[in-house]
């Protein structure tokens, strides 16, 4: 009967025991630092570099989301982008390599031209290598499922060097 | 008793009328091989009065709008991008008819009706085409017309498998006619720089397109840029000289290969 009781207890989280590595685990993902991060966008026909600041954290996925959410809110204070876009969540998978990103609306406009919608995506893909080194492909979501647009093809994952060098 | 020529009451009767039956036999057989003759001589006549061209097409080119009755596209002042890309095809399908009687223009769906997925891809795969020319509009702000040209790439061609029979993914059948795309493309530039003062060049550039993917024969896509309405007729010209720049490829090609 005690051991039952202690097991009702502890199912139902009336009781809870933490071990002493959670509370490491924590204390690292508490521990955020302010990075300077360098975001790119395409605009009058050229690459435009700016320099924004983070908190950063030993978590690569969180420290994503939180640099593709600065990049396209630079993006709506250069009024490139008419309504804000937000990334739902960013998965990165077991080996680092692959690199799952989900916005909560679609990152074009309706009446853009395609070079500018391609133009979009690779200023998204040169950011993410130029901070985070490991990530080889990237695949693009729509509130978690896949990313669907008239002229640009999302179903397959799009390299990280995006498709600028592939014009030689 | 059998009587001649007539009766047939009794088979074992041979004579006048068994006689009479053989000679109907071969009358009849005989105005079936007349009649037979006479049909087969006015269809060979049928046939043999068109000219030699246009008895056999050397060439298929699928005009694709980009935009269908169910997805209008972009939007321009008064209208939609659908109805400005039809116009356009159709016109550049009426250019090429004149200019090339042994070539067959094709336009991949009809005005009104809206298409499923992937049937575009299906239409120019299964009909065997040599040209895929696909056209797309939008609304620039500039006064002189911009012409995007691409062709479909998911990049790392050079490490990507080649296939002799077996099954191939619908993204990577362009590897099939690369070489081919990759020569028209470089073509229709070169025709497309010859008209500075009408348009601005940009390309040809390839990336991942949705109206191109699947698609084995080589697949071009024009995204032209216009100001108003009714500046495509600017374009036509450039456009349609482009493609029968291709057009005049494929046909000495075509043979070459028949030598």
């Amino acid at each position: 009967m005690i051991i039952g009781i202690i097991y009702f207890v502890l199912a139902h989280h009336i009781v809870v025991i933490r071990y002493p590595l959670s509370i490491e685990n924590e204390a690292s993902l508490n521990a955020m630092k302010k990075k300077e991060c360098g975001v790119y966008y395409w605009h009058n026909n050229a690459w435009v570099t700016e320099k924004i600041y983070l908190l950063s954290s030993a978590n690569d996925a969180y420290n994503i989301k939180q640099l593709i959410n600065g990049m396209f809110g630079l993006l709506v204070e250069e009024q490139l982008l008419t309504k804000k876009v937000n990334v739902e969540s960013v998965l990165l998978s077991q080996n680092n390599n692959d690199l799952y990103v989900s916005f909560s609306r679609s990152p074009f406009s309706k009446n853009e031209p395609i070079f500018a919608k391609w133009m979009r995506i690779e200023g998204i893909l040169k950011t993410i290598r130029s901070n985070h080194k490991s990530i080889n492909n990237v695949r693009f979501l729509l509130q978690h499922q896949p990313l669907q647009d008239t002229h640009l093809d999302f179903s397959q994952p799009w390299p990280i060097k995006g498709f600028t060098e592939n014009q030689k | 008793m059998c009587k001649s020529g007539r009766s047939f009451e009794t088979p074992d009767c041979v004579g006048s009328s068994g006689r009479a039956a053989a000679g109907m036999i071969r009358t009849s057989l005989l105005l079936f091989c007349i009649l037979h003759s006479l049909i087969m001589t006015a269809y060979t006549r049928h046939n043999t009065h068109k000219t030699p061209a246009q008895q056999q097409y050397l060439a298929t080119v699928l005009l694709v709008p980009t935009c269908n009755a169910a997805n209008t596209g972009r939007s321009f002042s008064q209208n939609f991008e659908h109805t400005i890309a039809f116009d356009f095809v159709e016109q550049l399908q009426k250019i090429l008819n004149m200019h090339y009687s042994n070539v067959r223009c094709l336009l991949s769906h009809q005005r009104a009706r809206p298409i499923s997925p992937f049937q575009q891809v299906n239409t120019a795969n299964c009909l065997f085409v040599d040209l895929v020319i696909a056209c797309g509009f939008y609304k620039e702000t500039e006064e002189k017309p911009s012409v995007h040209l691409y062709s479909f790439s998911y990049g790392q061609e050079f490490i990507k498998k080649k296939w002799d029979l077996s099954w191939c993914p619908y993204e990577q059948t362009y590897l099939i006619k690369k070489t081919e795309t990759q020569q028209y493309a470089k073509l229709c530039q070169e025709v497309l720089n010859e008209y500075p003062n009408i348009l601005n060049m940009y390309g040809p550039y390839r990336i991942p397109l949705k109206p191109l993917i699947g698609m084995i024969p080589p697949a071009l896509l024009f995204e032209i840029g216009i100001r108003h309405d009714k500046d495509w007729q600017q374009i036509i010209e450039p456009i349609s000289d482009a493609v029968s720049a291709v057009i005049n490829t494929i046909l000495s090609n075509l043979r070459e290969w028949s030598i």
